[in-house]
């Protein structure tokens, strides 16, 4: 009954924002947002190429062009900003006799998020999409994915060739499809719920704390490569990780590269789209980001990924599965006791399947699992909850979501997560009872962009 | 590092952090007085001669007329010349 009328709380606090209301991208081509998203965040193949053109398509300018979004204005401002809010509840299956620190807020409604973009064309050629992000449980902000491209064309004999240059924050935000971690289901979860230990370093290991330039081209709407190099966001590039705890940020020894390659095809004009790809990343990460000096972990991530789309104005249909297996050689970390072994591996997948109907209401059936070589100095805290009595990464579950828009700059969702092992168990992993069961969640969240 | 040292390193970060982003809005302000359109290419959002699914060019709010009696217009989204009969996937019926 709680949850219900929480839910009925969300829904009437987000239905009042003006319908006029879109966000930068909307405003800059004229477009609607199924036009570039299957169900935003994700892209479409329009939403492929505008992001290939440096975010800087922009229909023809007809009169005077407001400096802000003006409701009434029918031309797109010159700077073009929007914003995102998020207010959520999550409901853990099981916190009784848990410490109420590792739940935070738990059955509470939280402002989760509220994010402010520039993102748009800046001038001829050159684009960004750039985020700063107001964490409403940690009350703290700092600057959230930040993607500059500079992009062009080149039309010959053999073809058009899009190609461009991304400065970035993440690696692989540049990415242009849904199956890479930066922009991969889900599209938002709790930030209060419990999370398993283990993940691969490209997997949101790096976001926020490091830089890259990366050089990209799509030959014949059919070829994309991308290869790129990441380095410590400090120095004159520390503004991509402003607001972000140094004391915990990644720290590289050198320059990593990263890689990407995908053939994709599109056919029935427009209304199927596949891909098959392969991308990763070679980084050496000092254990102690407080003293880089000396030895450092090597971690060689690399990910197999494949997706499809159908896409009709009534019914829209995707599917994505995504590989990553990650080489760590613990050179840094395993002489200092922080690592027991000298090298593990850690592999992850995830899949999911989404349906729409009249671009309104979806549906999502996504399925993680997480497997590799135990290691009980890396995995295990040794406390109820957060531990793992087995020192085992292995982590597996579902996610159902149901969506609904009822607007097309709002979205509403109920998402269920259920784990089937955590932290290397499905009962009793973190040796004080607790099983994977437990940490069940039910998200329940209302979505605004404008 | 004294106490008088982290404070003088605060001042240093924040008056680097006001100039980089004073500087920066100077040159989003410059940058944002172009009016250009800039136009997508026929090829990368599908364009085609024909109709898709009873939707052309000439119900789409992107498309501009040439004339009485010609078929050819011009589109604010994408470059050259535009057939009144053909399709893209930036397609949007005028409202």
């Amino acid at each position: 009954m709680r949850l219900r009328s929480m839910l009925f709380a969300v829904v009437a606090l987000l239905l009042p924002a003006t319908s006029q209301a879109v966000p930068s991208f909307a405003r800059q081509t004229g477009f609607e947002c199924v036009q570039c998203h299957l169900s935003w965040p994700e892209l479409t193949t329009v939403g492929r190429q505008f992001k290939l053109g440096g975010y800087t398509l922009m229909k023809e300018v007809s009169g005077e062009r407001p400096w802000l979004p003006m409701p009434m204005s029918e031309e797109q401002p010159r700077i073009p900003v929007a914003a995102m809010l998020q207010v959520s509840l999550t409901h853990t299956e099981n916190t009784a006799g848990a410490d109420a620190s590792e739940f935070p807020r738990n059955d509470a409604a939280v402002l989760q998020q509220f994010s402010f973009f520039y993102a748009g064309r800046i001038v001829d050629h050159l684009g960004a999409f750039a985020q700063w992000t107001y964490d409403g449980v940690e009350h703290h902000s700092s600057i959230d994915n930040v993607d500059i491209r500079l992009a062009g064309r080149y039309e010959g004999d053999g073809g058009e060739i899009a190609y461009g240059l991304t400065l970035n924050n993440n690696p692989t935000v540049s990415d242009i499809y849904n199956t890479t971690p930066a922009w991969a289901f889900p599209f938002a979860s709790s930030n209060v719920a419990v999370n398993p230990n283990a993940a691969t370093l490209i997997d949101g290991g790096l976001g926020q704390q490091v830089v890259g330039l990366g050089a990209y081209a799509m030959w014949k709407n059919t070829l994309y490569a991308e290869i790129a190099a990441y380095r410590t966001a400090d120095g004159a590039f520390s503004i991509f990780r402003s607001g972000t705890d140094k004391s915990t940020d990644a720290v590289l020894n050198g320059t990593a590269p990263y890689w990407r390659l995908a053939l994709q095809h599109v056919w029935g004009e427009g209304v199927h789209s596949a891909m098959v790809g392969t991308y990763g990343i070679d980084a050496r990460r000092f254990p102690d980001s407080l003293d880089p000096t000396g030895s450092t972990d090597r971690f060689l991530d690399t990910g197999f990924d494949a997706q499809y789309q159908y896409i009709t104005d009534l019914h829209r249909i995707s599917a994505q599965v995504n590989w990553i297996r990650e080489r760590q050689t613990l050179d840094g970390s395993f002489p200092s006791g922080a690592a027991s072994n000298p090298s593990d591996t850690l592999k992850t997948f995830r899949g999911k399947l989404t349906y729409y109907y009249d671009r309104q209401y979806g549906g999502t059936l996504g399925y993680f699992r997480t497997s590799g070589s135990s290691d009980d100095a890396l995995y295990n805290t040794g406390d109820p909850v957060t531990g793992s009595v087995t020192g085992s990464p292995n982590s597996s579950g579902y996610i159902y979501e149901l969506d609904w828009l009822p607007r097309r700059d709002v979205r509403v969702a109920a998402q269920y997560t259920a784990y089937r092992r955590f932290n290397g168990s499905a009962s009793n992993y973190d040796g004080f009872g607790r099983g994977a069961r437990d940490d069940n969640t039910l998200y329940l969240i209302g979505w605004l962009m404008f | 590092m004294d106490k008088t040292q982290a404070c003088m390193k605060r001042r240093e970060v924040l008056t680097r952090g006001i100039g980089l982003a004073g500087a920066s809005l100077l040159g989003i302000v410059i940058c944002a007085r172009s009016n250009a359109a800039e136009k997508s290419s026929k090829a990368a959002l599908l364009y085609q001669s024909h109709p898709h699914d009873g939707q052309h060019c000439s119900d789409c709010k992107y498309f501009t007329a040439g004339g009485s009696d010609s078929n050819s217009g011009t589109c604010a989204l994408v470059e050259g010349p535009i057939d009144s009969n053909g399709w893209c996937m930036a397609f949007s019926r005028k409202s």
